[in-house]
């Protein structure tokens, strides 16, 4: 039988865990904080919520969006706080992959090494021994320790608990919240009780660690900090007075970490969203890109109210459009192109080969609504206006200024958004004029909008007015590759 | 039906009654078309700008009105009214 | 009295509790029942004789009894939806219940209750830390209901957006 003792690797990652622990609780607050409301199911009816984490009240006279909506928090619960989507985003799935990492490594090393007895039982009557130390901790008093081993049956039931079915139900819920993955296999997303339904666990998965984090310390100083600290650090009860030091030094290290990351990105967001965005960009290319949309919704499960987020042109001259049903819009394709092209929007539907797809919108706030859209596949426009070779990107241009028609977008400018074209050839990319069978309506982007249905929402540009095929985007704007990637720091590929 | 021959959910359809209405607000404002000058308009449909729009007072109305110039460069255009002036 | 809450940081505690809110009435109700059956119930089990001790005072046997009988009236108030007043009257009654039981369980294991000296520092009873626990529970979520943090039945959350 292996002895149960704390080798290098086993102290190493535990401290390497509570680090990513603690930074996936903040940067996932962060997130929460963007739409600080929790549904059932697949969408996110306005009212419907089972919780809300937010004191605003919305209009009922005005148009409002989710951005109205968010909710700023402070830097102490979130990370870095202050309404910083982008930032907690890039932190958290920086630490997701980190931590998936180390959690292979740690379940290789706990099988390689037999250690794995440390949270798996011996036998059954585990259970009649932690219902014995429940009772035990009830009378206030300490159970005795199972025989050779460093913990009580009810401490190994909870480590097993966390380590084997908690982590890799936070990270499957997780999944779950990708629009790439719930987009190629819907029937993910049905296995979690819906989009929200995922996202309402992924949050309950949060407090049970949260919990387990409190009992954990509460533990730990019951039964002593200071051998017990020895132990993860040095591996044995020894050096006892270096023990207090050490752990109190660890854990102020780990503050740090938390106050340079949380500093970093209020000061400097545009070098966090390089440095953290190019790896998680590489994850994302390698494993979310290749997944194509296979997304067909029942008709039953249209969502009854679609979110919004943005608000429409603001102008007269779009109003004017609008009111005569936008006879005199017109689509402009161009840049890198064989044959440049202006459309009316009679010419867009003459085009014939009208496309309809049932599918889920994912936000990057986190709420989700389930719509019909039907329209020209993009495919059909690269076969008309053909791109020239060097044409690796295509921009998407909208009449929306976000500084005069959103007052609640951190920036302004004309709201533009980048797609790599090979995203933008795959089945389920439309440019859309129809929502749930009729004429696409103005807060949704009349009279053009974009569809990609694996890359989170903010891609989807609305208010369409022109298309350019680009073989770069470094110079335009401030070259992230779109108007959320320029102000609010957000990656430029979203598949989750 | 056809999307295509829908109606837009934005619009508000307006009885002959309603589009007289805003033909005399028109006249009352001795309004013209930009492009050419004109003040023969068709009255076409309303779009209801208080809710949508940021910048828009609450009760406030584009109506659609065609310039029936047979020369004008941009005949569409519109009128800004709000709600009790014509409904 | 402001400055008071921000400097000891009471206020930061209570604007975060305010940022927190349910819309769970009917979990709500069912949690809070099954609380307060919970503490009537030990209660019970101590009247048939599941008792610490051989032998039971009349004084403490009458007040079990009227826990019990205090925590079947409140738990069939809580779900009359139909009397919104008497819902209310209902969770009053259960923390009223839940704290006279944590109270007088306090007294027994402190100051000691009239012929029951053995209960004196008795700390050590899991039965009774369970029962302490569920009375407090019921409590917290009363609160919460009386905050606004949490719904009962038939309450309905009003929000449109």
């Amino acid at each position: 039988m292996t002895q149960l003792d704390y080798p290098a690797w086993l102290r190493i990652e535990h401290w390497v865990n509570v680090l990513f622990v603690t930074l996936l609780i903040r940067s996932g607050i962060e997130i929460l904080g963007t739409h600080p409301k929790l549904y059932r199911g697949y969408d996110s009816k306005p009212g419907s919520e089972w919780a809300r984490f937010t004191r605003k009240t919305m209009p009922t006279d005005k148009l409002y969006d989710t951005l109205d909506e968010e909710e700023s928090y402070s830097a102490i619960i979130s990370l870095p706080g202050h309404k910083n989507l982008g930032m907690g985003r890039h932190w958290h799935f920086i630490t997701v992959i980190g931590w998936i990492l180390t959690g292979i490594s740690y379940y290789i090393l706990l099988f390689a090494t037999g250690q794995w007895h440390r949270y798996i039982p011996y036998s059954w009557s585990i259970f009649s021994d932690a219902w014995n130390d429940m009772l035990t901790y009830l009378s206030f008093k300490l159970p005795p320790l199972l025989p050779g081993q460093p913990l009580d049956a009810i401490q190994k039931l909870t480590y097993a608990g966390v380590i084997f079915i908690l982590a890799p139900f936070l990270i499957l819920t997780g999944a779950a919240q990708s629009p790439a993955i719930e987009a190629r296999f819907p029937w993910y997303v049905r296995l979690w009780g819906g989009r929200q339904g995922a996202r309402s666990l992924h949050f309950l998965g949060l407090l049970a660690f949260i919990a387990f984090i409190a009992v954990h310390l509460m533990m730990v100083g019951l039964w002593g900090w200071i051998p017990l600290n020895a132990l993860m650090i040095f591996g044995h009860v020894r050096h006892l007075s270096w023990a207090l030091p050490a752990s109190l030094t660890l854990i102020a290290a780990i503050v740090m970490v938390h106050v340079a990351a949380t500093i970093w990105s209020l000061r400097s967001p545009r070098t966090v969203q390089r440095a953290l965005g190019s790896i998680i960009s590489y994850g994302r290319r390698q494993l979310l890109r290749p997944m194509t949309s296979r997304q067909n919704y029942a008709p039953s499960q249209l969502s009854t109210e679609h979110r919004v987020n943005g608000k429409p042109p603001d102008t007269d001259e779009y109003k004017v459009m609008a009111v005569h049903d936008f006879l005199d819009w017109k689509l402009d394709v161009g840049g890198l192109v064989e044959n440049p092209r202006t459309f009316t929007l009679a010419e867009l539907r003459a085009l014939g080969g009208k496309q309809t797809q049932r599918v889920m919108h994912n936000c990057i706030q986190g709420w989700s609504s389930i719509g019909e859209w039907s329209g020209v596949p993009f495919r059909t426009m690269i076969d008309l206006v053909k791109p020239l070779p060097q044409a690796r990107h295509v921009c998407f241009l909208t009449m929306q200024d976000t500084g005069r028609d959103e007052p609640s977008a951190e920036g302004a400018g004309q709201f533009y958004e980048i797609l790599d074209l090979d995203l933008v050839r795959h089945p389920q990319c439309l440019l859309a004029y129809e929502m749930n069978g009729q004429p696409l309506p103005i807060k949704h982007g009349a009279p053009l909008r974009l569809r990609i249905e694996n890359q989170v929402g903010f891609k989807m540009a609305k208010w369409i007015e022109r298309i350019e095929f680009i073989s770069g985007y470094r110079g335009i704007g401030e070259g992230m590759g779109g108007w959320r990637e320029d102000n609010v720091f957000y990656d430029k590929d979203v598949a989750i | 039906m056809d999307a295509a021959d829908t109606i837009r959910s934005d619009i508000t359809v307006l009885t002959d009654e309603q589009k007289d209405r805003v033909r005399q607000q028109l006249r009352r404002r001795l309004g013209s078309c930009q492009h050419c000058g004109g003040e023969e308009f068709l009255i076409g449909e309303a779009l209801f700008l208080g809710f949508l729009f940021v910048s828009e007072d609450s009760d406030a109305f584009m109506v659609a009105l065609t310039c029936l110039n047979p020369e004008c460069p941009a005949p569409h255009t519109g009128i800004r009214l709000a709600g009790p002036q014509f409904l | 009295m402001t400055g008071l809450l921000r400097w000891t940081g009471i206020g930061k505690l209570i604007s975060f509790y305010r940022y927190i809110a349910f819309n769970g009435p009917r979990v709500t109700t069912a949690l809070g029942v099954v609380l307060l059956l919970g503490v009537g119930a030990i209660r019970l089990y101590w009247l048939a004789g599941g008792f610490l001790l051989p032998r039971y005072p009349t004084y403490l046997a009458a007040f079990f009894v009227l826990l019990v009988t205090t925590v079947l009236l409140a738990s069939v108030s809580m779900v009359m939806g139909r009397w919104p007043g008497l819902v209310m009257t209902g969770w009053a009654l259960g923390s009223l219940v839940s704290m006279a039981s944590i109270a007088m369980y306090f007294v027994s294991r402190t100051a000691g209750l009239p012929d029951l000296p053995r209960l004196v520092g008795r700390w050590d009873y899991p039965l009774g830390t369970f029962a302490i626990a569920l009375a407090a529970l019921f409590a917290v979520l009363h609160f919460s209901v009386l905050t606004g943090m949490n719904v009962a039945y038939p309450q309905r959350r009003c929000w449109h957006d």
